[in-house]
């Protein structure tokens, strides 16, 4: 490997020494060879911007304090329920009203279902059949029939 | 440098989930804990990407506030460390979009306190002689790099992270940081190299200027 070579490849850390202490063969050979110099100093020159870059990023004093400062209260972790449940509470005399409503509508409609608060004496056998609870029994299907007939 | 911590970090103030537990519970100090522990890797992100030290100022106190309204989905098992530094990461994409990069800059556009700096660097001087000017000439240097380029290769170069940190702090892998790492410091060099023959051959004229003075005078 020829020393321009070897210079070529380990630059970066070549770059990171001060030039008084670069081992004795890179400076016989530097000063000889301008383009092992120019390599080597636009290694330094790339090493030396990228430490000025990073540097002066440090937060300033009392940071932390102006972040903590700007934060949005946060609400406690019960009361987000005490909340939802408030408006719920006055809703409920529009809810009472609403079911009041449908149970009177569905109990004077035509078709009346099987609640107990009507007699069922009036009702014809077919009625029945459809309305009634009771296990079917032949008797009471044969009834049904009959009376279907009839009519 | 001094390199703040990617990872958890478990302290007597209380590891990083015990502190969003209780943020979560409305303790704003448990969240300014938080804040100390990572502002700097903030700063640090935020100005691998912005030159302007309000900017960066703007962003981490941004990246933390929205780190703080998004509180509840951070899980258990997650790292505090890495999430912000994506959060930061993603505001100064948002602030960089639509903003043109600058081209290549020249050695005759330096100024002459720039031109000082780098003549500084290449002769091995560090960035303290005039922190400014460095400051300055680096950000100038470094500007026609596409923006996430040049934050894998301070993130890696300059501070010392390893890629896999940096790919957290990116929200990439491991492997894309190297494949960035590997074209922002042949784009580096590439601009190094320019600024070196235009300060040589600025030096070449100098100098023959003042032999041909010399020469003049002796006439």
């Amino acid at each position: 490997m020829t020393r321009c070579s070897a210079i070529e490849r380990d630059r970066n850390e070549l770059a990171a020494v001060p030039p008084p202490e670069l081992p004795g063969w890179v400076r016989d050979h530097l000063t000889t060879c301008p383009a092992c110099q120019r390599r080597l100093a636009a290694a330094r020159l790339v090493r030396g911007m990228i430490a000025a870059r990073a540097g002066d990023m440090t937060p300033s004093e009392g940071f932390a304090e102006q972040v903590t400062h700007a934060l949005p209260r946060r609400p406690s972790p019960e009361a987000p329920n005490g909340d939802l449940w408030k408006p719920a509470w006055g809703l409920l005399p529009a809810f009472t009203a609403a079911v009041i409503t449908l149970f009177v509508l569905y109990q004077t409609s035509s078709v009346p279902g099987p609640t107990g608060f009507f007699s069922t004496e009036s009702l014809s056998a077919g009625e029945n059949l459809v309305l009634g609870s009771d296990a079917l029994e032949a008797d009471t299907v044969l009834a049904a029939v009959l009376e279907g007939n009839e009519r | 440098m001094d390199m703040p911590s990617v990872g958890q970090d478990d302290t007597h103030e209380g590891t990083d989930w015990e502190l969003v537990r209780r943020s979560l519970q409305g303790d704003t100090v448990g969240f300014g804990v938080l804040v100390r522990r990572y502002e700097r890797l903030v700063f640090h992100v935020a100005g691998g990407f912005l030159r302007d030290r309000g900017e960066v100022e703007d962003v981490a106190q941004e990246a933390f506030l929205k780190a703080y309204e998004a509180l509840s989905r951070f899980r258990a098992d997650a790292s505090f460390g890495p999430w912000i530094a994506q959060i930061a990461t993603r505001l100064c994409y948002d602030r960089l979009r639509g903003r043109r990069r600058r081209q290549e800059v020249a050695w005759e556009d330096l100024s002459w306190s720039e031109q000082a700096a780098a003549r500084g660097f290449t002769a091995g001087g560090t960035a303290t002689e005039d922190a400014a000017a460095s400051r300055e000439l680096a950000e100038r240097a470094l500007a026609a790099l596409p923006p996430k380029d040049r934050q894998a290769l301070i993130l890696a170069d300059a501070l010392g992270y390893t890629a896999a940190e940096a790919g957290q702090m990116m929200g990439c892998t491991a492997l894309a940081v190297r494949l960035r790492l590997h074209r922002a410091r042949r784009a580096a060099r590439r601009v190094a190299e320019r600024l070196v023959d235009g300060m040589e051959s600025a030096t070449r004229e100098a100098d023959d200027d003042k032999v041909q003075r010399d020469r003049t005078r002796s006439e």
